[in-house]
Parts: C-alpha cells; sequence; structure tokens
C-alpha cells in the first residue's frame, strides 16, 4: 500500500482574495491542479467498482484505456494533464460513478446503471490523448448515433446504422483510422496532419479564440460529447449551431471583460475551457449552468448582445470558482437542510446553494457597477439598475448566511470578504429611478415568495 | 495565516504526477473516505448544477 498523498488546501489568504473578487493566476492554478486530481481519483474510484459490477467488456476497455493514458503522461504529461483535467472527464466519471455507487444505507442506488459504452467513454479520452501525443496505440471505443466522438480532437463519422456498439480505433506509422464494421474513416490527425483537414466522414472539433490586449480566451464548442451535452439540456445542434455568429459574440464581450474587467478575465482564460451552446430558449430570456463536476465548462444559449454574454461568462466563472473550492474547502455544512429565501430565486435554497448564489451575485454586481462607468449610454440605465438589484442581492444573501450558523470556519472567511466588498458599494449613489426600480422589484419579489411558501401555522423555510 | 483543508482522511488527496496506473495501489478505505465527501450515495451529478434558468 502507498503512503497517503498529500492533501490540497487553501489559506484564508486564498480564500480572502477569491472573495474579494481577485483571482490570481497562481490560485487558480492551484485550483486546477485540484481539478486534476479528482478527476484521476473519480476514474481510479470507477475502475474498482467497475470491477465488480460490469461487464468483461467494460472492465477491459477501461484498464486498456488507463493504460494508454498512462502511457501518455510518461510521454506528453502535460498534454495528458488537459485533457484529463477536461470538464468531459469529470461529468462524465461522476455519472457513471454515482449510478454504480450503492444508494442511502446501502440500497441500491435508484438511477440506471451505466452501460458498458458509457464506461468505456474514458477510451475516447485515452484515443484523443494518444492521438494528440502521436503515441501509437489501438483501442475499442465506443459508437453513438453512428459517431465516435474523441474530446479535443473531432467526431469520427462512422455510421453502423446508428446503432450503439464499438468500434476499433488506430494510430500506426500508416496513420489514424476508425473502423466498425463495414465503416472506415481515416483521421486527419497525428503525424503532423492537421485536425481541420477535410475528409469524408469527420468532423474536427469546433474552437472559438477571442484576443484582446495580448489575453486570449480559447475554448471547446461542445455539441456532441455523450456526457457533457447533457449538462444542461436542450443543446444546440450541428449544423445549427453557427460557430461564426458565436465567434463574434465572444470577440464583443471578450474586449468588455479585458478592458473593464480585467481579474475576471484573467481567471476565466485560466480556467474556461468549454461552451456548450443551448438552444434559445422560447422565452427569450438566455439560459446558462455550471456544473460542480464539470469544471471549466460552461452550458449557455446565446445571449443578445456582447454585455449580456459577459455578464453570463462573469456569473458562471464564480460558480466554476467556488465549486473548485469547495472540492477543497467545506464553506456552509452540507448536512443543514433548512431551507433560506433567495431574492433571485422563486425556491427556498439551502446554505451551500444560497451561498454559491450570493457569490454569483456578487461578481454580477460587481460587473455592472463598473459598467454604469464604461458603459455605452443607452446602456446606463440598465447598468444602474443591476447594479442597485444586485447589492441588494448580495446583501441580503451574506446577512441570511451570516445568521444561520451553517459556515464552517472557512465559510466565514469568506463571507466576511464577500461581506467587506459589498460595504464599499452601499454607499455608492445610484439614480433614484434606478434605486427606486430595484426596491419595487425586490419588494415584489419576496412577496411573490412569501405567498408561494410561508404559511401561518408553519416555521419559515 | 490559516490552511483549510478537508481532515487528511476525507481530503482532496494531491495526486498529481502519479500516474493513473500508480494510483491502484492506494488504499481502499482512503479513496472511499474522500468520495463519500465528494459523492455523496444519495446524490448524483445533479446535486452541484447551477442553473440560471431556475435563477441559480
Amino acid at each position: 500500500m502507498a503512503p497517503s498523498p498529500d492533501v490540497h488546501s487553501l489559506t484564508s489568504a486564498d480564500l480572502s482574495a477569491l472573495a474579494a473578487g481577485e483571482f490570481p493566476p497562481e490560485i487558480i492554478r492551484r485550483l486546477r491542479a485540484a481539478e486534476l486530481s479528482k478527476h484521476a481519483l473519480l476514474i481510479e474510484a470507477l475502475r474498482r467498482a467497475a470491477r465488480g459490477q460490469a461487464r468483461d467488456d467494460a472492465v477491459e476497455a477501461i484498464e486498456a484505456a488507463c493504460g494508454i493514458l498512462s502511457e501518455v503522461q510518461a510521454r506528453a504529461p502535460e498534454l495528458a494533464a488537459e485533457v484529463l483535467t477536461l470538464p468531459h472527464v469529470g461529468f462524465w466519471a461522476a455519472d457513471c460513478l454515482s449510478r454504480l455507487r450503492p444508494g442511502p444505507a446501502g440500497q441500491p442506488g435508484s438511477a440506471r446503471p451505466p452501460s458498458s459504452l458509457d464506461l468505456a467513454h474514458l477510451a475516447s479520452f485515452a484515443a484523443a490523448a494518444a492521438l494528440r501525443a502521436a503515441y501509437p496505440f489501438e483501442l475499442r471505443v465506443p459508437v453513438r448515433g453512428g459517431v465516435v466522438t474523441l474530446p479535443t480532437v473531432g467526431t469520427a463519422c462512422i455510421d453502423g446504422g446508428g446503432m450503439p456498439g464499438w468500434a476499433r480505433i488506430r494510430l500506426d506509422r500508416l496513420g489514424a483510422t476508425v473502423m466498425s464494421g463495414s465503416g472506415m474513416v481515416d483521421l486527419p490527425v497525428g503525424h503532423g496532419r492537421g485536425s481541420r483537414t477535410a475528409v469524408p466522414g469527420w468532423v474536427p472539433l469546433s474552437r472559438l479564440r477571442a484576443e484582446t490586449d495580448g489575453i486570449a480566451l480559447s475554448v471547446i464548442l461542445e455539441t456532441s460529447d455523450p456526457f457533457l451535452t447533457r449538462l444542461a439540456p436542450p443543446v444546440a445542434e450541428y449544423p445549427r449551431v453557427s460557430s461564426e455568429d458565436w465567434q463574434q459574440r465572444i470577440n464583443a464581450a471578450w474586449r468588455i471583460l479585458v478592458r473593464d474587467h480585467r481579474p475576471t478575465a484573467d481567471g476565466l482564460a485560466a480556467a474556461l475551457t468549454t461552451l456548450v451552446p443551448l438552444r434559445e430558449p422560447a422565452t427569450g430570456r438566455p439560459v446558462s449552468a455550471t456544473s460542480g463536476w464539470a469544471w471549466g465548462a460552461i452550458a449557455l444559449s446565446l445571449p443578445p448582445d456582447a454585455p449580456a454574454l459577459a455578464e453570463t461568462l462573469v456569473h458562471e466563472f464564480q460558480h466554476l470558482v467556488l465549486s473548485a473550492v469547495e472540492d477543497l474547502v467545506p464553506l456552509a455544512d452540507s448536512g443543514d437542510d433548512r431551507l433560506h429565501y433567495a431574492p433571485w430565486r422563486d425556491d427556498p435554497r439551502p446554505a451551500p446553494a444560497l451561498l454559491q448564489g450570493t457569490y454569483a451575485q456578487l461578481g454580477v454586481t460587481g460587473f455592472w457597477r463598473r459598467q454604469r462607468q464604461v458603459g455605452s449610454p443607452e446602456h446606463r440605465l440598465r447598468s444602474e439598475v443591476e447594479f442597485a438589484r444586485g447589492r441588494r442581492h448580495v446583501f441580503e444573501g451574506v446577512r441570511t448566511l451570516t445568521d444561520s450558523s451553517a459556515l464552517t470556519a472557512a465559510g466565514r472567511v469568506f463571507i466576511a470578504e464577500m461581506s467587506a466588498r459589498l460595504a464599499d458599494w452601499q454607499g455608492e449613489p445610484v439614480p433614484v429611478r434606478a434605486e427606486t426600480m430595484a426596491a419595487e422589484m425586490g419588494a415584489e419579489h419576496r412577496l411573490r415568495w412569501q405567498l408561494a411558501h410561508l404559511r401561518p401555522d408553519a416555521e419559515e423555510p | 495565516m490559516t490552511e483549510f483543508q478537508h481532515d487528511a482522511e476525507s481530503g482532496l488527496m494531491d495526486v498529481n504526477g502519479m500516474p493513473l496506473g500508480d494510483l491502484a495501489r492506494l488504499d481502499d478505505a482512503l479513496l472511499d473516505k474522500t468520495l463519500e465527501r465528494l459523492l455523496p450515495a444519495c446524490g448524483g451529478i445533479g446535486d452541484r448544477l447551477w442553473n440560471n434558468n431556475a435563477g441559480a
């Protein structure tokens, strides 16, 4: 048995910096390293669980994939780390593992167990890493909907009648191929060949890149990964996703973030790897989501303008940061089942979720605070109202959490710094019209919430 | 300056630099303890979803 490894940690100074809206690259790098550890541990736990519960074909696929990934780790450690840190890996591993693990009190879980093809998705990551490292290999990989998905590389359309099944992927001195039954696709990857070369049956990865003042954001536009696209369905589908529309909107939003919100832009550049484009909702109101299991990914519909996209990235980045922090350090007692009012939600929230929401609101409020000074004149009232609303939200969230006794010692450090940041904003003047609108919206929401959730004979949730 | 982490048994182990193949040597109980905290038995991936369609 190996000695116990060290444990990832954060200092009070780290927590204070993050709570204050500073995202030093060194801290983001450590959060990223912790996510890599988490993914490696999830894979190992899944490997052990599969040995006892999965079919032989899944166990063999996982073992073979681990072997190839270990070889790539030895030859190209940075590339292997990049692939293993992908949000795709965490979301897939947590999904499969949660469905393999027993339910409460050792009872069988209620979720459908993962299939062999689900478990073998690890082989897709291994194949992608080996292809990019030009490391010769051969693996069996899952086929779903007629395609083999190779994260960070592209998808091979192998057909096979669209039925789920297996394909064999190989890289040797002759090149890379995927074969399944009578179908075969030559992959334009490896040995110096560009992955964007047009070949039949191959859809290269779609990537967005924006650069302003030397600060670059480079992200995958993910529409095909069978797990990550479940982050917040419905995902927009090829070819309905116009990557040009996304590229133009990202260019403009990134300019706003780099020029006027630099700490967040620096953090996003270091942490964000993947966007999952969602279909535009019928309501017209943009939607977005993140998951603590998919660090580095944001799912979102295309917001109507650049400030709205910038705001969404700020909002979701705050969730990503706090999710990574909570993987290392507990900030609120997850066993505390008391529910609280959150001014931005229609449902009562437990303390850990209220903290997540309050932190996201803090980031967004800071965004609009700055936009009041630098945004275009036609957006000025919107910025003032959003700032006025946001600081009311954060004030309420911080006060509720402080009074709740649900915070840990680290959580108290975190909330104290959030509170100090808010205190600086509370005295800033806002036009009467904006403050009045914010107050009216707040009062209307609270009244609706009370009508929905408070009962005269019940304790306050 | 205070250093915060989960306790040594359930904290997130730093396995960076270890090949995936070497993780087979990790103690079962230690790995289970970490997972119990990360992935409670009753929870699935929906537990940590922040969806602003519902207000986040």
